[in-house]
């Protein structure tokens, strides 16, 4: 199998909508992903005929309406399934999925699971808004502990799941994390995660302005972010704060990260092939920054790949009639 | 009960999908039937563009016989034609016999559209919410699944006359039960005939007249009574269950005795339909 890669350097962002008009509510994150989406499909020059956004249910899911590329819009928490077996018919196809807190890491956390741990090389976007926004707001399995909902009045008491730690330990090649606000940020992690050959996986923290909304703000907030954020950037070393006056090591005795001062002579560099790391950074909680941008790359071959592989070298009953006929068959003669 | 013998799942099959979406159900009559049945579905998805379920079961699942192998070459053949010509493109139209969309390739230029399970405007596919387009489309749904029994076999009569006293109609794995116990009961006199229903959702056009021409209608089945009622809701044909729920296959000699008119041993099953009359 030789994938060929064409472009079409002609388009621009705009080239990727379709026409039909956008129905998130006002104001909700979603729109800026579209955006980014759109801006980077531009920049990467994608055929539009060769592309797929697929999705399952949820806000997120309405997304491949909105693309002039092929879409398909599919089973609650099956986007990954169905993108495996259009990646597989034909592997030249540039696929993407769509999928949020609730499509892809509560009805299909299974498919999420496998398609990560298949590497199938497909371009995994999950909107995490840690609500169920098309339902009208219950809790999702990313809601924190005490999200009061229509379906927790009390409060949850659930532990939530950080999507970035499940992605790795399902066996994620390639994990990163941005937000809906950081358009350059988000752009850039697009490209990044569309290189990348094999399952991509990016988390994007998206505000569900009617039904949780700020529930990032402890991140995202435009004073508090320098402080609540750091971005993991591969080769250099993992610094936070208005001056970047802070920084990330490995305790001392410990397999555990400490806020220390930038000065401090052994601040982390970030590694993006060090999976160990990958895994402390995604899991980072308050008083610790959350960590941004790839978490972790380290490809190896794809699932498509090894189908076509196979499938190359001769077998001996490629033939359906000698199939048919071999090991235990007779023939009755009359 | 997993791995063992039974026909519970008929009305799943048939009436399972969401949003009164209709789909064919097709039931082998033996293990060597399985092969030609997967074809047969595999020919309406592919002509009729929808999901086709093979409904099959434990009995058939475990059971051997032998099987004259085919030649590849023999094979039916019904290749999928795909569009490519943008001119005059409109992936929401419908084929007029069919009432199946045009398949396209991802891929394939100037074709590029979206597809999706909310209601679309019959015309232009956008996502609709008029209530007069989702009348029209769910009736398109169900034309569509209707429409496939102008293109399978006519009902025909598995033994005896197609007319008469009593047919004993089956589906699935009961068939070679259902063929014995009816072969035994014509050679003792008995106006008796076995028909087989192979095609489920769509039924073969002429099943409903068939049945008719009979004065009882007899159904086994290893269910609580599912082909029977969607025959009698289908065709207000006043048929007869005879059920058995025990994990295990029909006997011969159990149907035997129910076309006679006995009722059958307690233990092994008790007709939904009251006593044969
Ligand atoms: S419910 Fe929330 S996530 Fe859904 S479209 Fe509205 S704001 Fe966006």
């Amino acid at each position: 199998m030789t994938v060929t890669t064409i472009t079409d350097a002609q388009l621009a962002p705009k080239d990727y909508a379709s026409d039909q008009e956008v129905r998130w509510c006002p104001g909700c994150g979603d729109y800026a992903i579209l955006k980014a989406v759109q801006k980077a499909c531009a920049d990467l020059g994608l055929v539009r005929e060769r592309t797929v956004f697929v999705s399952g249910i949820g806000c997120a899911a309405r997304f491949p309406y909105y693309m002039s590329t092929y879409g398909f819009h599919t089973v609650h928490g099956r986007a990954p399934a169905i993108a495996t077996g259009i990646k597989l018919a034909n592997p030249e196809l540039d696929v993407w999925v769509l999928t949020g807190d609730g499509d892809g890491l509560s009805i299909g956390g299974n498919h999420m699971l496998h398609v990560l741990r298949r590497n199938v090389d497909l371009n995994i976007i999950l909107f995490n808004n840690e609500i169920y926004g098309l339902t009208k707001g219950q809790y999702s399995p990313t809601s924190r502990r005490g999200t009061r909902s229509p379906s927790t009045p009390l409060g949850s008491i659930e532990n939530p799941v950080s999507a970035c730690a499940f992605a790795l330990g399902a066996g994620a090649r390639f994990v990163a994390r941005s937000i809906d606000t950081l358009q350059a940020h988000l752009i850039a992690t697009l490209k990044r995660a569309h290189t990348h050959r094999g399952a991509s996986f990016v988390e994007i923290l998206q505000n569900c302005v009617v039904f949780n909304d700020a529930v990032f703000e402890h991140i995202t907030g435009k004073e508090v972010a320098p402080d609540a954020q750091v971005l993991a950037e591969h080769g250099k070393p993992l610094l936070f704060g208005k001056n970047k006056e802070k920084g990330l090591r490995l305790k001392p005795g410990t397999l555990a990260l400490e806020i220390v001062a930038a000065t401090a002579g052994d601040v982390l560099v970030h590694d993006e092939t060090n999976r160990p790391l990958a895994q402390l950074l995604a899991a980072l909680e308050p008083p610790f920054p959350a960590a941004m941008g790839v978490l972790y790359c380290s490809p190896a071959a794809s699932y498509e790949r090894d189908v076509y592989a196979q499938q190359a070298v001769p077998k001996g009953n490629s033939d359906l009639d000698a199939l048919l006929n071999s090991e235990r068959t007779w023939e009755v003669v009359p | 009960m997993p791995t063992k013998a039974e026909q519970s799942d008929l009305f799943q099959a048939v009436h399972g999908r969401n949003a009164d979406a209709p789909l064919a159900v097709l039931a082998p009559a033996s293990t060597a039937d399985c092969f030609d049945i997967a074809i047969e579905a595999v020919r309406l998805a592919t002509k009729y563009m929808t999901p086709v379920i093979v409904l099959s079961d434990g009995y058939l699942a475990h059971a051997a016989e032998p099987w004259r192998i085919p030649r590849e070459a023999d094979l039916p053949r019904f290749p999928v034609t795909y569009r490519t010509d943008p001119e005059g493109f409109h992936p929401f139209l419908r084929d007029a016999e069919t009432l199946a969309r045009p398949w396209v390739r991802p891929g394939t230029p100037q074709l590029e559209h979206r597809i999706g399970g909310l209601e679309r405007d019959y015309d232009s596919g956008h996502i609709s919410y008029d209530p007069d387009n989702h009348a029209r489309m769910t009736k398109a749904r169900a034309d569509k699944i209707a429409g496939i029994a102008n293109d399978i076999p006519l009902q025909h009569v598995s033994l005896g006359d197609d007319r008469g006293k009593l047919a004993v109609v089956g589906w699935g794995s009961t068939f070679g039960a259902i063929h014995q116990a009816v072969k035994i009961a014509r050679d003792e006199g008995n106006d008796v005939a076995h028909i087989h229903v192979r095609y489920l959702s769509p039924f073969p056009r002429n099943l409903g007249e068939l049945l008719k021409r009979y004065d009882r209608v007899l159904v086994p089945e290893m269910n609580n009574g599912q082909l029977v009622k969607l025959l009698r809701a289908e065709y207000l044909v006043d048929a007869e269950g005879f059920s058995k729920v025990t994990g295990k296959p029909f006997r011969v000699t159990d149907i035997v005795q129910r076309i006679r008119g006995g009722a059958p041993p307690p233990s092994e099953g008790s007709g939904l339909g009251g006593e044969a009359g």
